[in-house]
C-alpha cells in the first residue's frame, strides 16, 4: 500500500521547528533598531523563577523578541491591521494624507506646570534674559487643514499654563498655525517638525532674542525617512518622508561632552531608517556648538525638537550650550553659571514637555 | 501555558508530537502525562498538588465504586467524591468572583486555577459513568492521569468523556496520514481563529465598549464581542481537537455554527456542545428530564441554566445570563412553540438577538458598567462617531461574519480536502501570520532610547 506523506502536518511541524531552532540557535541582535530598545535576555531557570511564573514570562518574552525576521513579522502584522482599516492603534493613529499622530494619553498639563516652575527657578537663579518656546505637534496644527480632526493628545489647554514672571514666551502655535502650508511643517511618519517648520520656529525665536534671522537654504536631502511614529505602527504601506539638512557655515563645530564631532550631522544615522537622529548626532546630555565668526553665549534647555533649529541659531552666537534634561546628570544651575551665558532659551516640543517631568527633576533645583 | 503563545507553539508542541509518535505503547501515556503536568505547572505550579489530590481521589473513588456491591455504598462514594469536586470548583468560583485581587500568599491565589471547571466536570462525569456501569473504571493510574490532564483539552475543553477515549488510551497511538493532516489543518484553523480574528475582535470590543453617544457604535461593539467570544472559544476547541487527532485521540466537536440556530434551545446544542451534553446527561436526565410534566420540566431547566451560569462564574451577571437563556427556552417550550415552527426566519432573528443581548450580561461583571452600556445600546443616539467605528472595524467584522457563514467556509474546506498541496500552503500561510501576530505581542517601541 502506498504510504502518503501527511503534507499539511509535516509543513506545520517544519515551520514550528524552524522557528524554534532559529530562536534557540541564532538568537539575533541584542537591540532592535525599529523599537529603539534592547531585546530580552535568555531566561534564567531557578526553582524560584519557575514557581513564581517569572521563567514562563521570560521565556515567552525571549521567544517573541528573538523570533526570526521579527521586524518583518511586526511590519506584516501592522500591514494586516492597516489593510483591515484598524488604523487607530493604542498610542498612534494613522490619519488622512499619510500623517501619523501621537495619541498616547500621557500629555499632562500637570507636567507642563511643573516644568515651567523649574524654568522659573532657573531663570531666577541665573538672572539672564529667558525665552520659552514650546513647539506644538502636528496633531494640533493640522487640525484645521486635514479633512478630519486628528486624534491627538496635544490640546490648547496645555498651552494655557502660566509662564513665569519675566520670561518671554514665543507662541509657536500662532507661528505654525498661520503658515500657508501647515502640512509641510511636520513629518508624516515622525513626531518632529521638518526644516520648514524649524525655519519658522527659528524666525520666531530670533524675534524674541532680538536677532535678525538669516535665510534658510537646503544643503542636502535624504529620502527614505520613516520616523518614530511609524515605528509604533510600521505598516509597509506607510509613506516615506525626506529629511532636509540646512546649509550652515562649515566653520560651526559640534562638541558632545569633550569630543569634537565631524560636522553637525551623523552620516551613519543618515543611512538608517530614523534619519532625524542624524541631526546634531541625536540626543545627549550636553552638546556645544561653537562659531568663531560670531560672539555671545546662549544656553539652551531642550529636547530633540531643538536639533532641527540649533544649527540655524548657531550662526548668531559664538557658543551655544544645549542641555537635554532627560540625559543631563549634572547640576544645571552651576552649568549655566559656568557657561557665562548671556541668554537662556527653553525650546521643547510639547510632546515631551507634557509627557516628561525631566526638567523639573534636574539636580540643583 | 497558553496554546496561543510562542512558548507552546515553538518549544512544546513539536517536541511532544514528535516524541509521542516514536515512543513505544508503554511509554506513551506516562510521557503525555508528564508533558501535560509540565504544561499545567508552567504557569500554575502552586495548584498542581490540588489537582493531583483531586485526581487521586477520583481514581480511588472510581475503583471503589466498581468494587463495592451495595448500591447505597456506591452512591455514597459517588456523592462524596462528586461533592468534593463540585465543592472545590464552587469554592474557587466564589473566591474569584468576590475577591479577584486577594492578598499575596493567600491560599486562594490570584485567580481561578486554570482549567478547574473542565477538570472537575470531566472527573464527576467519569465517576457517574462508572456508577451507572456505562464504563469500567480505569485501573492504570498513568492512563487515568492522561485522561484527566490531557493538555489539549485541560484548559478550555471540550469536556471529554472517559468512554470516548478509553480505547485509544490503551493502544499504541500512531495516527495515519489522514488523521495527522486533518488534525494539523484543524489546529491551524483554530489558531488562526483565535489569533487573527478573536484577538482583533477583542481590540475592537475594548474600544467600542468605551464609546459613548453613538448607539450604533455600541451595537457594533456587542457584535464584535459576540464574534470574539465565538472565535476565541471555537478556536481553542478546534486546536484541542486538532491536537487530539494528531496524538490519536478522537475528541468530540464543541461548536456547530451556533449563530445559525432557530431557537435558543438549539443554540445550546450547537454552542459548547459538550457542556450542554454534560448537564443533560448528569443533571437534567437524572432529575427526570421532560418526563414529569411541564412544570417539573421547567424547574429542571431552570436549575440547569442556573448551574450553567454558575459554571461560567459565581458573579451575579453570569447567573442573570443563565436566567436570560432559561427565559427564552421556557418561552420556546410554551408560548412560542407553534409560532416559532411557523415562522422560522423570525425565530432565527429573535434567537440571534436574544443570544447577542445575552452576551451583554456576560461581558460586564460590574453592574454599573453593565447598565451604562445597556443604556448606550438603547439610547439610539448618534454623535457621528459611528463613521470612525465602521471605518476602523467594519472590514474586520465582515471578515469574521464571512468565516461564520457555513456555505463559504464549508465550500473552501471541501475544496481543500482532496488537494494536499494547496491545503499545506494555506496552513503554512496562516501559521506564519499567526506567529507574526504573536511575536508582535512584545513589540513596544520607545521614542527615546531606553538604556
Amino acid at each position: 500500500m502506498k504510504k502518503t506523506i501527511p503534507l499539511a502536518y509535516v509543513t506545520m511541524l517544519a515551520l514550528l521547528l524552524a522557528a524554534a531552532l532559529s530562536v534557540l540557535v541564532f538568537s539575533g541582535p541584542k537591540s532592535s533598531e525599529l523599537e529603539n530598545r534592547t531585546l530580552a535576555d535568555p531566561p534564567m531557570l531557578t526553582g524560584e523563577s519557575f514557581s513564581s511564573g517569572l521563567f514562563a514570562d521570560q521565556t515567552e518574552a525571549f521567544a517573541e523578541d528573538h523570533f526570526p525576521l521579527r521586524d518583518q513579522a511586526v511590519m506584516l502584522n501592522a500591514t494586516v491591521n492597516h489593510l483591515l482599516g484598524m488604523t487607530a492603534r493604542q498610542n498612534v493613529s494613522l490619519g488622512p494624507k499619510g500623517f501619523f499622530f501621537d495619541t498616547s494619553d500621557g500629555w499632562s498639563r500637570r507636567n507642563v506646570d511643573l516644568n515651567l516652575q523649574a524654568v522659573q527657578e532657573i531663570h531666577e537663579a541665573a538672572g539672564i534674559p529667558t525665552v520659552v518656546a514650546l513647539v506644538p505637534s502636528s496633531g494640533l496644527i493640522l487640525a484645521g487643514s486635514l479633512p478630519e480632526k486628528p486624534a491627538s493628545g496635544d490640546r490648547d489647554e496645555l498651552y494655557a499654563a502660566e509662564i513665569p514672571e519675566g520670561v518671554l514666551r514665543v507662541d509657536l502655535r500662532e507661528t505654525l498655525g498661520t503658515a500657508p502650508d501647515p502640512e509641510a511643517l511636520y513629518y508624516r511618519t515622525d513626531h518632529h517638525w521638518t526644516l520648514d517648520g524649524a525655519a519658522l520656529g527659528y524666525r520666531a525665536v530670533c524675534g524674541a532674542l532680538g536677532l535678525d534671522p538669516e535665510p534658510v537654504s537646503v544643503r542636502a536631502s535624504f529620502p527614505g525617512f520613516r520616523g518614530t511614529l511609524y515605528a509604533r505602527f510600521p505598516t509597509l504601506l506607510a509613506p516615506e518622508d525626506t529629511l532636509l539638512l540646512p546649509e550652515v557655515d562649515h566653520g560651526i563645530r559640534l562638541r558632545i561632552g569633550e569630543e569634537e564631532m565631524d560636522g553637525l550631522y551623523d552620516p551613519e544615522a543618515m543611512r538608517k531608517r530614523d534619519k532625524y537622529a542624524a541631526l546634531l548626532y541625536g540626543n545627549h546630555g550636553i552638546v556645544t556648538l561653537e562659531n568663531d565668526a560670531s560672539s555671545g553665549v546662549l544656553f539652551v534647555l531642550r529636547d530633540s525638537y531643538a536639533n532641527a533649529l540649533l544649527p540655524l541659531l548657531a550662526r548668531h552666537y559664538g557658543k551655544i550650550i544645549a542641555a537635554d534634561p532627560r540625559y543631563y546628570t549634572g547640576d544645571i544651575l552651576s552649568e549655566i553659571h559656568e557657561s557665562e551665558a548671556d541668554e537662556l532659551l527653553c525650546l521643547f516640543g510639547m510632546a515631551s514637555f507634557s509627557q516628561s517631568r525631566a526638567l523639573s527633576l534636574l539636580d540643583g533645583l | 501555558m497558553l496554546f496561543s503563545s510562542l512558548t507552546f507553539l515553538l518549544f512544546f508542541l513539536p517536541f511532544v508530537l514528535i516524541v509521542h509518535r516514536v515512543l513505544p505503547r508503554a511509554l506513551q501515556n506516562p510521557f503525555l502525562l508528564v508533558s501535560s503536568l509540565l504544561f499545567y505547572a508552567w504557569r500554575d505550579l502552586r495548584y498542581l498538588p490540588l489537582f493531583a489530590a483531586l485526581l487521586l481521589l477520583s481514581w480511588g473513588a472510581g475503583l471503589l465504586i466498581a468494587f463495592l456491591k451495595s448500591r447505597n455504598a456506591r452512591r455514597a462514594v459517588l456523592t462524596g467524591a462528586a461533592a468534593i469536586l463540585a465543592g472545590t470548583l464552587l469554592g474557587y468560583k466564589i473566591c474569584a468572583a468576590w475577591q479577584p485581587y486577594p492578598e499575596p500568599g493567600s491560599l486562594t491565589g490570584s485567580s481561578l486555577p486554570l482549567g478547574i471547571s473542565f477538570f472537575s466536570f470531566q472527573l464527576i462525569g467519569y465517576l457517574a459513568d462508572v456508577y451507572r456501569e456505562d464504563t469500567p473504571p480505569e485501573r492504570n493510574l498513568a492512563a487515568f492521569g492522561t485522561f484527566a490532564f490531557l493538555f489539549p483539552q485541560l484548559v478550555a475543553g471540550p469536556i471529554v468523556r472517559y468512554s470516548e477515549i478509553r480505547k485509544p488510551l490503551h493502544e499504541l497511538r500512531r495516527p495515519g496520514a489522514e488523521d495527522l493532516n486533518a488534525g494539523a489543518v484543524q489546529f491551524v484553523k483554530g489558531l488562526a481563529f483565535k489569533v487573527l480574528l478573536a484577538n482583533r475582535l477583542g481590540e475592537a470590543w475594548n474600544v467600542l465598549s468605551g464609546i459613548s453617544g453613538s448607539s450604533a457604535s455600541s451595537w457594533l461593539g456587542i457584535l464584535s464581542f459576540s464574534l470574539q467570544i465565538y472565535f476565541d472559544f471555537y478556536g481553542y476547541s478546534l486546536m484541542a481537537c486538532g491536537m487530539g487527532r494528531m496524538l490519536g485521540f478522537p475528541f468530540p466537536e464543541n461548536f456547530r455554527d451556533p449563530y445559525l440556530s432557530r431557537t435558543v434551545s438549539e443554540f445550546w446544542r450547537r454552542w459548547h456542545i459538550t457542556l450542554g451534553a454534560w448537564f443533560r446527561d448528569y443533571v437534567y436526565i437524572p432529575l427526570g428530564g421532560s418526563r414529569k410534566g411541564l412544570p417539573r420540566t421547567l424547574a429542571h431547566l431552570f436549575l440547569v441554566w442556573m448551574l450553567t451560569g454558575l459554571w461560567h462564574g459565581a458573579a451575579p451577571n453570569f447567573l442573570l445570563w443563565g436566567l436570560w437563556h432559561f427565559l427564552f427556552i421556557a418561552l420556546e417550550k410554551t408560548v412560542l412553540k407553534t409560532a416559532w415552527s411557523r415562522h422560522p426566519l423570525l425565530s432565527r432573528i429573535v434567537t440571534l438577538l436574544a443570544v447577542i443581548l445575552g452576551w451583554v450580561l456576560f461581558a460586564f461583571d460590574d453592574p454599573g458598567r453593565l447598565l451604562s452600556f445597556a443604556g448606550r445600546l438603547f439610547s439610539f443616539a448618534e454623535n457621528g462617531v459611528f463613521l470612525f467605528s465602521i471605518r476602523q472595524y467594519g472590514l474586520l467584522l465582515l471578515a469574521a461574519l464571512l468565516c461564520t457563514a457555513t456555505p463559504l467556509t464549508g465550500r473552501i474546506a471541501g475544496w481543500l480536502a482532496n488537494r494536499p498541496v494547496p491545503a499545506a500552503a494555506v496552513c503554512a500561510v496562516l501559521l506564519v501570520l499567526c506567529m507574526a501576530a504573536l511575536a508582535n505581542a512584545s513589540y513596544n517601541p520607545f521614542l527615546y532610547f531606553r538604556f
